[in-house]
């Protein structure tokens, strides 16, 4: 190892780690803070350094608690205060861009159950739908398919879906949650703090029904907003099908897999949904194999 | 799946395809935005899109991702370490650092 990667990797270990409750650096790091870093006029070597540690994670706590007021609205303030430091400890950011702090949450919360609560699956169907949130806002985008590349492909077309379209099946209807949660945190200037807490807390009890009602959603974006859209059971197959590149007769097939819709309206439905998908622009050429 | 039946479904898909693009192209005067892909003209796509979970007047919002993803902070130096002026506040929180150059918020593109 060459002697700035060591010294690199030395200033980064102190760097990462975790504030003390009064949000300064850990005495533990004096003697490495000597080592690293050379005292100026006004600043000691640990006050130098421990800049650097403050601000780390005042911007990483504050990324995260923006990317996921759902988590904080589910599991309530004190906990989401906790739970995202002991997040970010374990995973740190490991990625040139804030926008990937949250790529391993739903994994590190399976695997750290203590933090979810007594409502795992509205926890953790939070979690995904935050984050395909995010995917949605800045995922990637193929060209569309035009009519022409249709008609020359007539009943062999093979196709994509985009890559910032983002499918979920869900026990709870986070997505309506996760709107009011939205509205609620708009609502910052107008309204106390506690209020708004109170009125989320009691808004969540709601969503958080015993027996949930599966739903099969869409996150997507159009025209710079993204938007949850509602899917059947059957047409939420048809395009996790055809986002796995399936041919389209093939997605036919497994979207209509032990239907219970009837035949006769298996047809019109299906023309209604590629539709509204194409008017969507979520469809692209499949890329050739 | 019965073969005719399953080409009745296929081209039933391929036709809504074709006159779900066809709408969009209509309803699109202008070429597609090159991030996006979505155009300006949202009326009828908003009639199928759902619901609305930010709006794009809310994402843009200075405070809202704006330094995520950008290189503009590489390089900055966050706090003047020399004038000590970030020193134990929690006034930089979430700013990503103390604007070097004397601004509120050096990121915001």
């Amino acid at each position: 190892m060459s002697e700035l990667l060591n010294l690199q990797r030395r200033v980064a270990a102190v760097i990462l780690q975790p504030l003390t409750s009064a949000e300064t650096m850990r005495r533990s790091a004096k003697a490495e803070a000597d080592a690293l870093i050379k005292p100026n006029k006004v600043l000691s070597s640990f006050e130098r350094l421990e800049i650097y540690n403050q601000q780390y994670w005042f911007r990483v706590l504050s990324c995260f608690a923006e990317d996921f007021p759902g988590l904080r609205a589910i599991v309530g303030v004190r906990t989401f205060e906790k739970l995202m430091r002991a997040y970010l400890t374990d995973c740190p950011s490991r990625s040139f861009t804030l926008r990937n702090l949250g790529s391993r949450l739903e994994e590190w919360l399976s695997t750290n159950p203590k933090w979810i609560g007594s409502n795992p699956r509205l926890v953790l169907d939070m979690v995904r739908l935050e984050w395909a949130h995010i995917e949605a806002f800045d995922g990637g985008f193929e060209p569309v398919l035009t009519p022409a590349e249709i008609e020359a492909a007539g009943l062999d077309l093979r196709i994509s879906l985009q890559p910032y379209v983002r499918l979920l099946e869900l026990a709870y209807p986070v997505d309506d949650l996760l709107i009011e949660v939205h509205d609620y945190e708009g609502e910052g200037n107008v309204s106390s703090n506690a209020a708004r807490q109170s009125r989320l807390r009691t808004r969540v009890r709601h969503y958080a029904k015993p027996e949930p009602e599966p739903v099969y959603l869409a996150v997507h974006r159009a025209d710079d907003s993204v938007y949850y859209k509602r899917l059947q059971l059957e047409s939420y197959r048809m395009l996790k099908a055809l986002s796995q590149q399936a041919p389209l007769g093939n997605a036919i097939e497994r979207a209509f897999e032990g239907s219970s819709m009837p035949e006769e309206e298996r047809i019109p439905a299906l023309q209604e949904w590629f539709a509204n998908w194409a008017q969507l622009g979520w469809f692209s050429r499949a890329p050739v194999a | 799946m019965k073969h005719p039946v399953r080409n009745m479904m296929i081209t039933a898909a391929v036709s809504g395809l074709l006159g779900g693009t066809a709408a969009r192209l209509q309803a699109a005067p202008a070429p597609a935005s090159h991030t996006s892909g979505i155009t300006s003209t949202s009326t009828a796509i908003n009639a199928v899109a759902g619901k609305v979970s930010i709006a794009k007047a809310a994402m843009l919002d200075g405070d809202k991702h704006s330094c995520k993803g950008k290189n503009d902070c590489k390089g900055q130096g966050g706090c003047k370490s020399s004038a000590n002026g970030c020193k134990g506040k929690n006034d930089c929180k979430g700013k990503g650092g103390c604007a070097t150059d004397g601004s509120k918020n050096h990121f915001t593109a």
